[in-house]
């Protein structure tokens, strides 16, 4: 392999990567304040990406438009099945919200598999996003492949912001560390899940539309693999930190492109190396890369 | 909330008894209308029930399709044919899309002595043993080998690669053969590349074919995948063309590839709606098909799916009863039939021996461009 | 008596369903003995995942990884040569394998066997992690192994799968290996060992002091729960006849998961009623996706809307009824008689120094939690250990009890060196102790949980509870346990709680129940955190007396943490203070009090008067 070659997969690593971190930060961010495993976001983020489907391919809006829908819509559905799913679960077992979220799951595919078909729906891609720059030695490299990254990381630290130096960020980090005692303090717990589950799904709404942006296909069960990569990419970083995610992303993708990039032959395996790589990383730091240390309390 | 729900379920249940009729020929269908491999099974049962439209009656009595949905699962393709076969007592099965679920609904349909005809399950195993499963489609090796004879001999390329879709048997299958038949011409294959069911990016597979720089890809895909290969090839700056399989014909490539599938080629069953010479089989599907779905363009699967209707019908009209062993036996037999998809003859090992095609992509539109024998 | 009556009613009722089972053939068609076979498939995959995960509570996605172990292995012995040698066509298979064969009796076994050995080389490594980390772990393993099928073509055939299995899975076969699997199941959960099972998932830090190596607990679990996965799996693959690798997706575990907590994360019957449901619900509903006609309006079918109501339904059971059918709770032929009572019988056990700190430190990183502690327990003593909050007292109790490594220094109990031993092995040594935050075993019986603290004693291993029947000590020592266990609850005046829910106790009697449950484990040495926490006066009244009690009827030595001085200077012999992590006096309640550091210490500088209340 020569360097342009390995500097092509290089920037495919990183594209690749940040989509997934994308997609983590979402899951992580819901993980860190209500410790559910959000089965259904990989659906949510389905939505997303059918909504601009709908907007830009059937009603042939612009796609500024489309995305500002899709975000919207996404947000609302994600606010409802946090309504009807699991609000009537915050006080039960974690495995029955976790439950209830795979039934969310299973319900929003096959809604989906009933409304829109199974068939797989292209998607618009702007043109200025796709016009390849070539550099020297044959790497190339299209608008969209920078887009990602850039969008994925000024999220981050939009949400690190949020989290850190506003109010309601302050609430958040409240309610993951003790519900009732947030509630105590005066602080409207509902509201704050709420807002966190909106802030969850509109990620998810993002990341379903830079995916359907750089794979420009939607089905309804488009979301099952980022799903859990994603989830994987999550716990790489440790559940429930936001840096954590992206970096988990970035992994991921590392690891998937890399392992094609040098070992060809090997690539039937390509999934095999991220689950192995996960399973070490959590044997050797429990609760992934930047999670925080669980001691028992006696 | 709970009482609504249950009140939803008792009309549900009282609706589900259903009437029962001796005078008609029942024909179950089980397909993919659900899961992942909805697309092609959804076509499927629009092609036979098409057929069915048209042909409502054979040798005189009715003929009720009952339609089950497979869900692109094994064990649901093993309950839906026991529940077709047990339940409403069909006399011929009809389908399905996917190799495997066809094993899984072969072997009960084998067990009570009920014939099938698979739709488009191409892999060899599928008949193997099999006294009560036929088939529409070729099968596999068949194909690999006319894709590597088209790509060697009619186009000139020596240098050739795969990309292969590990989880699929289908994707594996073809890979092997065409990598074998290609060998054996005399051709090189440079690379040998492997991806999964649901990976949506193939860019490091393709950085590492652009390395190894071979003439043409063979990519036996589905199409939905495929699309977004070649379109990522597209982005990579790829030189090389691809060549593809008959799951790669759909009307939906071009749609969700846009001019990133300009030049792709594939192998498929005779029959497209662009082909110039249609028998008049043919023609009749395709004017039919245009009138019920104004909005959507024919192709393989609905064509197949109405094929193995076309092939029930005249095995029944000349079995002269709708007996399952006397349909079996009459299904063995047929020879010369005009289908959609060309002349069919059943061959010993159950499969449909008939011409392939192979279709290319040019100025946006599928373009039937002439029929291949396949060497070794 | 009641028992006998059980026994014969179950019996019974074993025969008129096998009768049931002989007749199905000719009363039900095709389809419905499907139906039947993966009834009895769902309900061994179910059970085996309730054992890890509802009764020993290991979150694991892993499960459908384990029945593609099974699946495999079973099936490639059962293929003839000339089925394999027909079967490979892209690769070849390897020689050895071709005439690989056994019967299908022993296909399953070693498919159990197989599916066990992966899961206990899954288990070692993952089960330190906890909660969704072990989750996400194992369904990483099951990925791992999916991936690992599809690429080794020459051993599995890969992606093409295994087709004409030869359909072993008979009614008579995949019900009588539920029907062991269940007698085992129930055997365990019913012996004492059930117990430890369930106390590792209520309370493992509580388990370990109860002398339970709860590691080893998780892995026996866990490994079980594989064989189940593994024997599921066989039975699946000899059912629809052909398997592939996509077969074992994460949905497959999905499903499982589903059945056992619609019927009951925990319970049994649940997993049996949970399979039954799902599997008859999910054919039953295929219906909807049929042409109907209602009122005379046709409804063409939409595929996919099965699965839509199904999910609908599943949120609804979650929502409305989130514990499950059963909850926790087991069928028993005595919901349909009057309850009767069960009785009574007796108990009792016996160096110079009990336990000796020598400079025991103990650092977070850089903060000492406990710096160079050194004092001397001797036999029949009551010892306080006070001092202000934050002072290091739980840290001394957990350093002692094995909870906590020493940074250095020495622990001597018993003339023994225990330090860095773990909490099960000092437990074993004739320790025990009590938590400042009550830790019961909340879901079981106040009888069960002092049991559990009696598994130490216990000769028989884990194996034999699967059938008692034959390694019929279980039944004897669970028997002897049982007395002793109710002469201890007699002793503390729990006798009438004895089969309440321990969660349900008044906080008194759940305080007293964590003793009980100490004193089961037949220590010399007992280390009791804030006994008086929560008490009103009149109420440590009683505990003073109980406490001297305690030591003279068991002849224990107890060394306690509490914050009522008025406790602390009338139960105690002698009195160790600690401040900030250091030992900053010891004497007799006399001198304690008239020790000016020690009033310091609670009240700051400059205070008179010592002795909060």
């Amino acid at each position: 392999m020569n360097l342009n070659i390995f500097i092509q997969h290089f920037f495919n690593a990183l594209s690749l990567g940040s989509l997934y971190g994308l997609v983590a930060v979402g899951y992580t961010m819901v993980y860190g304040i209500l410790r559910l495993i959000n089965f259904a976001h990989g659906d949510i983020f389905m939505l997303g990406a059918y909504f601009v489907y709908f907007a830009t391919i059937v009603y042939k809006l612009p796609w500024v438009i489309g995305v500002v829908i899709a975000i919207i819509g996404t947000t609302i559905c994600g606010l409802l099945v946090d309504r009807i799913a699991y609000k009537p679960l915050r006080e039960a077992p974690r495995i029955s919200a976790l439950i209830s979220a795979i039934g969310v799951s299973f319900f929003i595919e096959n809604f989906a598999v009933v409304v829109f078909t199974g068939m797989p729906r292209p998607v618009v891609q702007p043109e200025i996003l796709m016009k390849p720059i070539e550099f020297s030695g044959g790497v190339r490299l299209i608008p969209l492949g920078i887009l990602v990254p850039v969008v994925s990381f000024v999220l981050v630290g939009g949400l690190l912001w949020l989290l850190y130096k506003t109010k309601p960020g302050l609430a958040m980090r409240a309610i993951s560390f003790d519900i009732e005692a947030t509630r105590m303090m005066g602080v409207s717990v509902n509201k704050i899940i709420a807002l966190a589950f909106g802030l969850g799904s509109a990620l998810a709404a993002v990341a379903g539309i830079m995916w359907a942006l750089r794979y420009p296909r939607v089905e309804p069960f488009m979301g099952m693999t980022p799903g859990i990569k994603a989830f994987i990419a999550a716990v790489f970083g440790g559940i429930g930190s936001v840096p954590g995610a992206m970096i988990g992303g970035l992994i991921l993708g590392f690891v998937e492109i890399m392992s094609v990039a040098f070992f060809p032959t090997l690539s039937g395996y390509k999934d095999a190396f991220a689950f192995l790589l996960l399973i070490l990383i959590l044997l050797f730091r429990p609760t992934g890369l930047l999670g925080e240390k669980l001691e028992d309390k006696i | 909330m709970r009482k609504i729900l249950a009140a939803l379920m008792l009309v549900l249940m009282l609706c589900s008894v259903a009437a029962a009729d001796d005078e008609v020929i029942k024909v179950g269908v089980y397909n993919c209308l659900t899961g992942q491999n909805a697309f092609g099974g959804q076509l499927e049962l629009e092609g036979t029930q098409l057929a069915h439209t048209l042909n409502p009656e054979i040798i005189g009595k009715k003929v009720e399709l009952i339609i089950v949905d497979n869900k692109s699962d094994k064990v649901e393709a093993a309950n839906a044919v026991t529940r077709l076969i047990e339940n409403d007592k069909v006399n011929a099965i009809i389908g399905t899309y996917g190799s495997s679920l066809a094993m899984a609904g072969g072997e009960v349909a084998e067990k009570a002595g009920i014939p099938v005809i698979g739709t488009s399950c191409t892999n060899p195993l599928v008949t193997l043993d099999k006294k009560f499963y036929f088939r529409s489609c070729f099968i596999d090796p068949f194909q690999g080998a006319g894709a590597a004879t088209y790509a060697f001999k009619n186009l000139g390329f020596k240098r050739a690669a795969t990309l292969v879709d590990m989880s699929n048997d289908y994707s594996v299958g073809l890979g092997k053969f065409f990598r074998d038949s290609f060998k054996k011409m005399g051709g090189e294959i440079v690379s040998s590349l492997f991806y999964q069911s649901g990976d949506t990016d193939f860019t490091a597979q393709l950085t590492a074919l652009i390395d190894a720089q071979p003439d043409i890809v063979f990519l036996p895909a589905y199409f939905a995948e495929g699309a977004i290969v070649l379109k990522q090839a597209k982005e990579l700056g790829a030189k090389f063309r691809f060549i593809g399989a008959d799951a790669m014909d759909n009307p939906e490539i071009v749609t969700l590839g846009g001019d990133a599938v300009e030049g792709f080629l594939h192998t498929t069953f005779a029959y497209d709606p662009s082909m110039p010479e249609m028998n008049e089989t043919a023609k009749k599907f395709t004017e039919e098909w245009n009138k019920i779905h104004p909005d959507k363009a024919p192709n393989v699967n609905c064509a197949l799916g109405y094929d193995c209707y076309i092939m029930l019908k005249d095995a029944i009209e000349r079995a002269g009863s709708a007996d399952p062993a006397k349909i079996r036996d009459a299904l063995e037999t047929i020879k010369d039939l005009p289908t959609v998809t060309g002349m069919t003859t059943i061959n010993a090992t159950h499969d449909a021996e008939k011409d392939m095609g192979i279709v290319e992509i040019r100025n946006g539109k599928k373009t039937f461009i002439g029929i291949v024998q396949p060497e070794v | 008596m009641s028992k006998i009556r059980n026994l014969i009613l179950t019996i019974a009722a074993v025969i008129l369903f096998a009768l049931f089972l002989e007749k199905a053939p000719e009363l039900l068609n095709g389809y419905w003995l499907r139906i039947l076979n993966l009834i009895a498939i769902n309900a061994i995959l179910a059970l085996s995942l309730n054992l890890i995960y509802g009764i020993t509570g290991m979150f694991s996605l892993g499960h459908a990884g384990f029945m593609a172990i099974g699946a495999y292995v079973s099936a490639l012995l059962v293929l003839s040569p000339a089925q394999k040698q027909a079967m490979w066509i892209l690769e070849d298979i390897y020689p050895w394998l071709l005439n690989v064969n056994a019967p299908f009796v022993i296909s399953l076994i070693l498919a159990g066997l197989v599916a066990a050995f992966f899961g206990l080389l899954v288990a070692l490594p993952v089960l330190r992690l906890g909660g969704d980390y072990l989750g996400i772990a194992t369904l990483g393993f099951a990925e791992i192994i999916r991936i690992l099928i599809t690429n080794t073509a020459r051993l599995t055939n890969g992606s093409l799968g295994l087709k004409g299995i030869p359909a072993y899975t008979t009614l008579f076969m995949s019900w009588s290996c539920l029907g062991i699997v269940l007698l085992c199941v129930v055997c365990m959960l019913r012996s004492n060992f059930g117990g430890v099972l369930r106390a590792v998932r209520d309370d493992e830090v509580a388990a370990r002091m109860m002398g339970i190596n709860t590691f080893k607990v998780k892995v026996i679990a866990f490994t079980l729960g594989c064989f189940g996965g593994g024997l599921g799996g066989a039975l699946m693959g000899n059912l629809i006849t052909t398997i592939d690798p996509r077969m074992f997706m994460i949905t497959q575990t999905y499903n499982i998961l589903m059945i056992i907590v619609v019927g009951g994360l925990g319970s049994v019957t649940g997993s049996i009623i949970g399979s039954v449901l799902v599997t008859t619900m999910l054919e039953w509903l295929r219906f909807v996706e049929n042409p109907i006609t209602i009122f005379n309006i046709n409804i063409p079918g939409i595929p996919g809307m099965r699965m839509v109501i199904f999910s609908l339904l599943l949120i609804a059971v979650i929502i409305f009824r989130r514990e499950g059918i059963m909850g926790m709770r087991e069928f028993s032929w005595n919901i349909f008689f009057p309850k009767a009572k069960p009785k009574i019988k007796k108990p009792r056990e016996k160096s110079e120094t009990v336990l000796e700190l020598k400079d025991v430190k103990l650092q977070f990183g850089g903060l000492a939690a406990i710096d160079n502690l050194s004092f001397e327990i001797k036999r029949g003593q009551i010892i306080g250990l006070i001092g202000p909050n934050g002072a290091g007292k739980t840290s001394a109790f957990n350093v002692i009890s094995g909870f906590y490594k020493p940074t250095s220094g020495t622990i001597k109990f018993l003339g023994k060196s225990i330090g860095g031993m773990r909490p099960d092995q000092v437990c074993r040594e004739g320790m025990s102790r009590t938590f400042q935050n009550i830790r019961l075993f909340g879901n079981q019986t106040v009888l069960q949980n002092v049991m559990i603290g009696s598994r130490i004693r216990q000769k028989y291993s884990w194996w034999q509870t699967l059938a008692p029947f034959i390694f019929t000590d279980v039944i004897q020592e669970d028997a002897a346990i049982k007395a002793g266990a109710l002469d201890l609850l007699t002793q503390l005046g729990l006798e009438e709680f004895a089969d309440e829910k321990a969660s349900a106790l008044p906080y008194g009697a759940q305080r007293r129940l964590e003793i009980a449950r100490a004193l089961a484990t037949r220590p010399e040495f007992l280390l009791l955190d804030e006994p008086a926490a929560g008490m009103n006066p009149q109420e440590s009244e009683e505990l003073m007396n109980f406490i001297r009690r305690l030591r003279d009827e068991f002849n224990l030595t107890i060394l306690l943490i509490e914050h009522d001085m008025k406790v602390v200077m009338n139960v105690c012999d002698y009195i160790q203070v600690l401040d900030q992590g250091v030992h900053i006096a010891q004497g007799t309640p006399a001198e304690i009090k008239a020790n000016p550091r020690v009033v310091e210490a609670y009240l700051g500088a400059g205070a008179a008067e010592g002795g909060a209340a």
